[in-house]
C-alpha cells in the first residue's frame, strides 16, 4: 500500500471519528437539562 | 514522442513549430533559462500542497459542536455550551497548528539546505486533535473515560498518519570543499533578509521604473540563492558577491527612499541611481549565468569595480 493511500485512509478515519463524535455530542446535548428546567419552572 | 522534449501530447496538440509562445522552440533557444525555469517550477510545485485544505476540514467536521453549544444555550445549560465552544476552539487551534506545520514542512522540503522547524507543529496539532476527541467523547457524548481515551488515541494516530510527522533533523551535508550546511543556511538566511529589506525599501519608491528594476534585481538575487543551494561550492565564490552587492543595493535604496522627496528636482541623482540599478541588474544576470555554467572565471575584479561604484552611489 502506497504512502499516499495510507495517508488518505488515515484522513478518512480521522474524518469519520470527528464527524461521529461531534454529531453524537450534538444529538446528546443536554436533553435532560431541558426537562429538568421545565420541571423546575413548573415547581 | 522523443524523451528529450518533456512535453505531454496534450500540451503540444494545438501549437505548431512557429506558433507564438511555442515552448519547444523557446527552450531550445535558451538552455540556461530552461534550467532556471525548470528549477523554479519544481520549487513552486513543492510549495503548493493539498494538506492545508485537509487541515481546514477538521474545523468543518467539528462544526456540529457549535450547534451543540446553541442547543445547550436553548436548553439553558451554559456550562455545556461553554464546554462545546471550548472544544470547538480546541479543534480550530489544532487545525491552525497543523496548517502552520504543513507550511513549515513545505518550506523545509523546498530547500536543499534547511533547519528542522523549532516546534513539531504537526505532531502538536495531532495531539490536540486526539485530546479534543477524548474530551468531546467524555464530556459531550458522555461515554466513559476509558472509551474516550480509546477514541482520543485513534484520533491522534490517524491525524499523525494523515498529515505526517514534522521534519526533525536538519537537512543538507558538508561538501567536499568543506562547506557545512550551517554555512549555507546562515549565508542564505542573511541574504534573504537583505533581499526582503531591499524589497521593503523598493516598495516605497515613488518612481515605477525604479521599482521595477528593484523587483528584477531581487528576483535575480533569489535565483542566485537557489543556485547556491543546488551547488554549495558556489558559496565561496558568491559570498563576497552577495555581501557587497546586496549590502550596497540595500543601503543605496534605503538612502534614496529617505531622501526622494527632497530630491524631486535633482535629476542627476535620479539618473545616477537608475544607472546604478541598471548596472547591478546586468551584473546579477551575468553572475547568475556564470553560476549556472559553473564557470571558473575569477569574479573578484568585477566585484571590486562594482563595489567601488556602489560606495560612490551610497554616498548620495
Amino acid at each position: 500500500m502506497g504512502h499516499s493511500t495510507t495517508r488518505m485512509l488515515a484522513f478518512i478515519a480521522l474524518g469519520v471519528l470527528l464527524t461521529v463524535t461531534s454529531c453524537a455530542t450534538f444529538l446528546s446535548a443536554t436533553p435532560t437539562d431541558s426537562t429538568n428546567k421545565v420541571l423546575f419552572l413548573n415547581e | 514522442m522523443s524523451n528529450d522534449e518533456f512535453q505531454p501530447r496534450s500540451a503540444v496538440k494545438f501549437s505548431g513549430t512557429y506558433s507564438p509562445g511555442n515552448t519547444k522552440r523557446d527552450l531550445r533557444a535558451a538552455p540556461l533559462e530552461r534550467i532556471s525555469r525548470t528549477r523554479v517550477g519544481i520549487k513552486r510545485k513543492q510549495r503548493t500542497g493539498s494538506g492545508k485544505t485537509r487541515a481546514w476540514l477538521i474545523i468543518a467536521l467539528t462544526s456540529p459542536l457549535v450547534f451543540s453549544a446553541i442547543k445547550s444555550v436553548l436548553n439553558g445549560n451554559a456550562f455545556a455550551a461553554m464546554g462545546n465552544l471550548g472544544l470547538f476552539a480546541m479543534f480550530c487551534f489544532a487545525a491552525f497548528t497543523i496548517r502552520s506545520g504543513i507550511d513549515a514542512a513545505m518550506e523545509y522540503e523546498a530547500h536543499d539546505f534547511a533547519l528542522a522547524p523549532k516546534f513539531p507543529r504537526k505532531i502538536i496539532g495531532a495531539a490536540l486533535t486526539g485530546a479534543g476527541l477524548l474530551l468531546t467523547c467524555w464530556t459531550g457524548w458522555g461515554i466513559g473515560l476509558l472509551q474516550s481515551a480509546g477514541f482520543g488515541i485513534m484520533g491522534f494516530a490517524s491525524a499523525l498518519f494523515a498529515f505526517g510527522p514534522d521534519p526533525l533533523k536538519d537537512k543538507g551535508s558538508t561538501t567536499s570543499t568543506g562547506i557545512t550546511p550551517d554555512m549555507v543556511i546562515s549565508a542564505i538566511t542573511e541574504a534573504e533578509e537583505k533581499i526582503g529589506g531591499i524589497e521593503a525599501a523598493g516598495a516605497s519608491l515613488q518612481d515605477r521604473p525604479l521599482r521595477d528594476r528593484i523587483n528584477r534585481i531581487t528576483k535575480r538575487a533569489r535565483d542566485i540563492l537557489s543556485r547556491i543551494e543546488d551547488d554549495p561550492s558556489d558559496l565561496r565564490r558568491s559570498r563576497k558577491f552577495l555581501v557587497v552587492y546586496l549590502d550596497g543595493a540595500l543601503e543605496a535604496t534605503q538612502k534614496y527612499v529617505k531622501s526622494q522627496n527632497d530630491l524631486s528636482g535633482e535629476k542627476d541623482i535620479y539618473i545616477k541611481f537608475r544607472s546604478m540599478l541598471d548596472d547591478m541588474e546586468r551584473e546579477f544576470d551575468d553572475q547568475h549565468d556564470k553560476l549556472l555554467k559553473n564557470d571558473r572565471i575569477e569574479l573578484d575584479v568585477e566585484i571590486d569595480v562594482l563595489a567601488d561604484r556602489l560606495k560612490t552611489a551610497s554616498r548620495l
